[in-house]
């Protein structure tokens, strides 16, 4: 190197103070942001409780206390992570060193924050020192104070010449934790609207009720409780995890009365309060008690309290919290509301639709609530997620054994008793829900009606009938067609027509309604009496075998007569089964069913021997042998197909009655494109082209209206039941069901051997 | 082998075995079980009467050794249990077996079997539906699995968990020696080791619905036709001169014909002394004298070859059919454990 050249010199940046006013008050816009910030640090730093004084000093200006109980900091950690700028140890360890939390915070912001909030920072902390730290007399914590004068942080001075005072002592007894004192404000930017934001803000972390994570100390949970004399009323402390659990739709509390009857109790919105005492006793239930905040995940309008959550952070902290925990004896029994737990078998519920609570009593409850249909209540039932609280299970309680792994109870009386009180008052709650759905819905309505009346002079009936909203609606377009200019008189046709449209289509739908629920409970009724009958083809199949071992013992003459008798009452049992079956293939109640592909001609078999009886009476001759062996439909339900089936076979075989001469029925099949062309096609009295597409409407079951007369002069008396008088449903149905399922059905033109002719396009 | 079984009737409607019915099963008419009788003790359980008297009964017969040799459960039964739940006999069998883990448990129930849960129809070897019981269709499988689960129980006392010791398992299924090397890894290791209380339950299990009720080393007559060449009624034709070859090993039933595979297959060579290379089915055929009527048949005419499987003819599962391979398709969801066949559904024309 020559002595010319210039010698290196070894530079370093430095910060200026200004630095911290663009980290500290410009990032963070306001001092409830700022604030938010402080109380994340403690929860980070594994505090289970954080206090919250917002005061006003001897000038009238704020000042702020926030103190944790968390692991602190000693004098090492202030300097290496409070006084180091940028310090990346929130975003390296992404976990809380004791409870494992995930962390809130990982700006490294919270500190510069307090700057917002005031011009003098005052701290006072205690730690823990490390093992290797700690005197031999015994000094294991240390306590530190450093008071930071922010004002001498001043634009042009370096952030590291600024001296910050710090005092040190060593302690052998002492609690651990963080004081933050924060005075001489600049000015009062608290309002109102941003105490609410910093409440919300809080209140989700006090979503954490404690929990486990694997390697880590149990989590007690989270509270922060908040005093601010000049926002809130002078005295009073809000415990913010008080505050959520009554700002959700309810709070549901529960306990055992000493007679062993629960009772519970909902304060909920829509509902005011409600109280029920169970008419079951719970006899290995004595000190328990359930408290659980209900919350309807993604519905504001069921809020109680907005100020405390919103709809985003509820989303948040029931995907993390929710579920009911058990505390026994203070302590929580895991897993009992752990994420994936589902103890109380609601998610099981959920998942298999259950509609009528399993309670008899919540059932009794829920039918004494106008509007609720006590068998649909617990459709809407809320998931495990939703619900935020714990059963306590107080040192009274004996019976309940924990297992020796500690995870859960036994599986015992008790247990189980637990679990259905638990389930009697969600249960319950959850029929009060659907009834609160309901009178919100009732409410609606109310207040549009009367604001329809009162605004629009339109009187209107108490029910809210659909025709008033029709008429109401004709009435609005005829006043607005008194003002349209001409141009848009097209428009305002066309308004007038869609009400028409609307009205006609409701009254065909409300007709078809009223008839199809009698249809609905005829079904229900049928599956009754099928339940009820299986015993009796039961006593039938015994009876026969019985007569036919019975006559093997006879001489050969008399057996003859008792062995056919044994073979006859066997037919009938084999008969009544068979129908039994179909029966139940065709159940509408059968909630589990699902399409399938179908062999059709086994399942035409089916249906063509259920009119055995009246097929050999009438000598009618069905015959289903056009129909390929292993020609598949679907897919669509079982009972889909036997109800299409049956229809067009019942429709046939009464036309071809009423018709009399050579009755013929025929079924065949091919595959045509993506469909299986079912031709039903009969030798019966035939329809007039006509009324090719009237026999679809429903309600109309003899459009020509001779088929019935003729049928009721040739029938038994003792058949008409069998084939019924014609509820004018049976095409119709079989067409939905086939649109349904991208299929159709369509009356073709019948060649000259047939007087019937039905095309069915199955799926 | 007991001439006459003790048999528990549990149920909560106290008429609904029939005189009839109780009568069939105390005096079973069938031809195979005619020197056989059972003692019924029918056992009510309702308001009035609590399970747990059931279970201590239970307790009672294990001291004095008058065990039930089987043990029937209405699966509905109409008892709450003290936290308000309905108690189905499932449950009712699992606190009984802890009692009597000697006795073999099996349900009845009148409501159509998809409609329980397989955790609570697991409880019991079988469920049988009511008809079943009161047609007496169901009685040679009772006492198939009560002569069944005495035999595996004396069994397992010799079954030490020892290599050696395996070959007595193999002697309780009565197989093949061809079928031997085969079976034992497909025999779950559990059966293989030291028996615990709850091991018979699920040994029985095993063989009434893995080893005899899915098709792989035992087939039913239906598989066994196809693999002959024949239909049901062919089979039945030749049945004298397969005789040896169908399944006679612990739980064998005569309402549950099984044959095994391995030694139709040898039988039908040997009967035609025909070598490898002749299909069986044609053989089969021969054995049935060509007679046409005989005959499988492939189902929907979808091919003019012999079938060479057996599958359901819908989704419904409610009718099999022979058909070939290449018309059918493995069933969904239906996964076999090792050495058993995939079921299969027709695919349709």
């Amino acid at each position: 190197m020559s002595a010319d050249q210039p010698k290196p010199t070894k530079e370093h940046f430095e910060v200026d103070s200004a630095l911290l006013s663009e980290i500290g008050e410009k990032l963070v816009t306001t001092p409830h942001v700022a604030l938010a910030e402080l109380v994340k640090n403690a929860y980070d730093a594994d505090a289970t409780e954080v206090r919250v004084t917002i005061a006003t000093d001897q000038k009238g200006m704020p000042t702020v206390e926030v103190r944790d109980n968390g692991h602190g900091m000693t004098m090492e950690a202030v300097r290496r992570y409070w006084m180091r700028i940028g310090t990346t140890n929130k975003i390296d360890d992404d976990v809380s060193p004791k409870f494992g939390r995930r962390r809130t915070g990982a700006k490294g912001i919270g500190r510069f924050a307090c700057r917002r909030l005031g011009r003098v920072l005052e701290i006072e902390t205690c730690a823990l020192l490390p093992k290797g730290q700690r005197s031999e007399t015994g000094e294991k914590f240390e306590r530190t104070k450093m008071v930071f004068p922010w004002d001498e942080f001043q634009p042009g001075s370096m952030v590291s010449s600024i001296e910050v005072i710090a005092t040190t002592e060593r302690l052998a007894k002492a609690e651990t934790g963080l004081r933050l004192s924060i005075s001489v404000a600049k000015d009062d930017e608290w309002s109102y609207r941003g105490y609410a934001y910093l409440k919300r803000q809080l209140a989700a972390l006090c979503a954490n009720q404690g929990g486990r994570r694997k390697g880590y100390d149990d989590d007690p949970g989270f509270r922060v409780f908040l005093v601010a004399p000049e926002l809130q009323g002078e005295g009073e402390t809000e415990d913010l995890r008080e505050q959520l659990t009554n700002a959700g739709w309810g709070t549901l509390t529960a306990r055992i009365a000493n007679n062993g009857h629960a009772v519970c109790e909902l304060v909920a919105k829509g509902l005011g309060k409600r109280r029920i005492t169970s008419t079951r006793k719970f006899n290995y239930l004595t000190d328990v008690q359930l408290r659980l905040a209900i919350f309807v995940i993604g519905e504001k309008e069921w809020l109680r309290d907005k100020s405390v959550v919103s709809l985003g952070n509820i989303r948040d902290f029931c995907e993390d919290w929710g579920g009911v925990q058990v505390r026994y004896r203070g302590f929580r029994v895991y897993p009992y509301g752990d994420v994936e737990d589902d103890w109380l078998g609601i998610e099981m519920d959920r998942a298999r639709r259950l509609a009528k609570p399993g309670d008899d009593e919540v059932f009794d409850y829920a039918q004494a609530l106008d509007g609720v249909n006590p068998s649909r209540a617990m459709l809407n039932m809320l998931s495990m997620k939703s619900y935020l609280g714990a059963v306590e299970i107080g040192p009274k309680q004996d019976d309940l054994d924990p297992k020796a792994d500690r995870m859960g109870f036994v599986e015992n009386a008790a247990y189980r008793e637990l679990r259905g009180f638990v389930r009697f008052a969600i249960d319950w709650a959850m029929v009060l829900r659907d009834y609160a759905v309901q009178l919100e819905e009732s409410k609606r309505r109310d207040a549009l009606r009367r604001r329809l009346e009162v605004e629009h002079g339109r009187k209107l009936s108490p029910d809210g009938s659909a025709d008033d909203a029709i008429k109401t609606l004709r009435y609005a377009v005829q006043k607005v067609a008194e003002y349209v200019p001409a141009k848009e008189k097209k428009n305002l046709e066309l308004l007038a027509d869609a009400t028409a449209y609307l009205e006609s289509t409701l009254k065909v739908t409300t007709r078809d309604l009223s008839r199809l629920r009698l249809v609905a409970s005829a079904s229900t009724l049928t599956l009754l009496f099928a339940h009820e009958i299986k015993g009796l083809t039961s006593t039938f199949a015994s009876i026969g075998k019985a007569i036919t071992h019975a006559a093997r013992t006879l001489p050969a003459a008399s057996g003859k007569r008792l062995i056919q008798l044994g073979h006859e009452v066997a037919e009938s049992e084999r008969n009544l089964s068979e129908l039994l079956e179909l029966t139940n293939s065709m159940g509408v109640l059968d909630r589990d069913a699902r399409p399938i592909r179908i062999d059709l001609k086994d399942a035409a078999s089916r249906a063509v021997k259920r009119f055995e009886r009246v097929k050999t009476r009438y000598s009618i001759e069905i015959d289903a042998s056009a129909i390929p062996e292993g020609l598949q439909v679907g897919p669509m339900l079982e009972g889909e197909l036997l109800a299409i089936l049956i229809n067009v076979l019942s429709n046939s075989i009464k036309s071809v009655i009423a018709a009399g001469g050579h009755r013929m029925i025929a079924l065949k099949a091919e595959r045509v494109g993506k469909h299986v062309r079912l031709d039903v096609l009969d030798s019966g009295l035939g329809i007039d082209t006509d009324y090719f597409e009237e026999v679809f409407t429903p309600m109309i079951s003899d459009p020509s209206g001779t088929l019935y007369d003729r049928l009721q002069k040739r029938l038994n008396p003792e058949d008409t039941l069998l084939l019924g008088s014609g509820t004018g449903l049976g095409l119709s149905i079989v067409r939905g069901i086939l649109q349904a399922r991208n299929g159709n059905a369509a009356l073709v033109a019948p060649t000259a051997d047939w007087k019937f002719h039905l095309q069915l396009d199955l799926p | 082998m007991k001439t006459k079984l003790l048999i528990w009737w549990i149920d909560d409607e106290r008429d609904r075995l029939t005189p009839a019915a109780q009568r069939a099963i105390e005096k079973p008419t069938h031809p195979s079980l005619n020197h056989r009788r059972a003692h019924l003790e029918l056992k009510h359980v309702g308001t009035d009467v609590e399970t747990k008297a059931i279970v201590s009964e239970m307790v009672e017969a294990a001291k004095v050794k008058q065990l039930p040799d089987i043990v029937v459960i209405d699966q509905i039964l109409n008892v709450k249990s003290s936290d308000g739940a309905v108690e189905r006999g499932s449950s009712l069998a699992v606190r009984l077996r802890v009692q009597g883990p000697s006795v073999p448990f099996v349900g009845v129930t009148g409501v159509p079997f998809e409609r329980i849960a397989s955790l609570q129809k697991n409880q019991f070897i079988e469920l049988f539906s009511r008809d079943a019981v009161h047609k007496g269709d169901c009685i040679p499988d009772l006492f198939a699995i009560a002569d069944g689960f005495a035999t595996a129980i004396k069994a397992s006392f010799k079954l030490t968990g020892k290599a050696t010791h395996r070959k007595k398992l193999i002697d309780l299924l009565d197989a093949p020696e061809e079928d031997a090397e085969l079976l034992y890894p497909c025999i779950p290791g559990a059966f293989q080791c030291r028996w615990d209380d709850e091991t018979p339950h699920a040994f029985a299990r095993w063989i009434w619905h893995f080893l005899m009720g899915r098709p792989g080393f035992l087939y039913d007559d239906l598989e066994a036709a196809t693999l002959v060449g024949l239909n049901e009624n062919g089979l039945e034709r030749i049945a004298a001169q397969l005789r040896g070859c169908e399944y006679d090993g612990v739980f064998a039933s005569v309402s549950r014909r099984r044959w095994w595979v391995s030694k139709v297959r040898s039988k039908v060579r040997d009967l035609t002394g025909a070598d490898a290379s002749e299909p069986l089915w044609l053989l089969g055929r021969r054995i049935a004298k060509n007679q046409r009527k005989l005959f499988s048949r492939c189902y929907g005419g979808t091919s003019t070859d012999a079938p060479n499987v057996v599958a359901f003819a819908d989704d419904s599962l409610r009718k099999r059919v022979q058909t070939r391979i290449q018309d059918s398709a493995p069933l969904d969801a239906d996964t076999p454990p090792l050495g058993f066949e995939q079921r299969r559904i027709f695919s349709g024309k």
